[in-house]
């Protein structure tokens, strides 16, 4: 009899460890894909059916709202600080010519009016940015507000 | 008799034990799964345009960049107008509307035919009024791309020297 409860006790569980070792592991990309996306939920993007995934090493991301705001991330911008990100941003790759070999990812409202994006692009290319990516969506999704 | 009395004693006493841990941990990987299958299904994404790199505020007309040339202001109606879009000066129907055509059909068709008959290598340049929406301007990139150009650029009017806005 004595034997027998030390052949049980030998037999450890590894289900419980490594189910907490998966679940970790998807926590962990989740968060990190969700860290990458400097992306602007109040934003809805214009529909194209051209899309393209937007596989930029790491790029300058620029939420226009549809009040016309600037944002970057979770700050918003005024036009000076806008110029000084882009021109350092601009400055850490700059190419022959002077050109940067920057891309800027500007993600505009559909229904913001087109200046407000016009004006991202001044700044970018007086920054000597001159590859931009305009931020659209495939799904037909219907204005906000 | 006693003894199988006595087994089946035994068994009555384990059945009810059922372990829902492994249960638990498979629908919280379901779940999971389905959130991050969720992200992955997003229909967000970029076009690719460029900026003329001629110094800076191109204005609007530039005789290098005249070759097709897609013009977006708004109609007679002022704010609430609909946009008016020309190529090369010739007008094109054009309604980004849910309803309508938030493709710009019209639009692809007839860059397709400059396409076909001029190539790629002719640049398309975006000329679009500070009050049109960016959806109107991000339809027409959409057509150009479409139909098959790789060079599409933007006009960018002199924002500091028109005093900090882009109205003409």
């Amino acid at each position: 009899m004595r034997i027998k409860r030390d052949e049980e006790e030998a037999a450890v569980n590894m289900t419980p460890m490594i189910d907490c070792v998966f679940q970790l592991l998807i926590f962990f990309m989740l968060v990190a894909d969700m860290a990458n996306l400097a992306t602007d939920r109040e934003i809805s993007l214009p529909y194209a059916d051209q899309t393209k995934p937007a596989d930029i090493p790491d790029p300058i991301v620029i939420n226009v709202r549809k009040d016309g705001s600037t944002w970057i991330g979770e700050e918003q911008v005024s036009d000076v600080r806008l110029s000084q990100i882009l021109r350092n941003e601009a400055d850490r790759v700059r190419g022959a010519g002077g050109i940067s070999e920057k891309e800027v990812l500007i993600r505009g409202d559909q229904l913001s009016r087109w200046e407000n994006v016009q004006k991202v692009m001044w700044y970018a290319q007086d920054a000597a940015i001159y590859r931009i990516k305009i931020g659209s969506s495939e799904g037909k999704e219907k204005p906000k507000g | 008799m006693r003894r199988a009395r006595k087994s089946w004693a035994r068994n009555d006493e384990k059945e009810p034990e059922v372990n829902m841990t492994p249960m638990i941990d498979c629908v919280f990987q379901l779940l999971i799964f389905f959130m991050v299958g969720t992200r992955f299904r997003s229909e967000d994404g970029v076009l690719a345009a460029n900026l003329p790199k001629m110094g800076k505020g191109t204005d609007p007309v530039d005789p290098i960049l005249e070759n097709v040339r897609i013009k977006l202001f708004l109609g007679e109606r002022g704010a609430l107008g609909r946009t008016v879009c020309q190529v090369n000066g010739v007008s094109i129907p054009f309604d980004t509307s849910l309803s309508a055509d938030p493709s710009g059909r019209d639009l692809k068709a007839h860059l397709g035919r400059i396409f076909r008959t001029a190539g790629e290598k002719v640049p398309v340049t975006i000329d679009g009024e500070f009050q049109v929406p960016t959806r109107d301007v991000v339809c027409a990139l959409n057509a150009a791309i479409a139909a098959g150009y790789k060079q599409v650029n933007f006009t960018v009017p002199d924002y500091i020297r028109r005093g900090g806005h882009l109205r003409r």
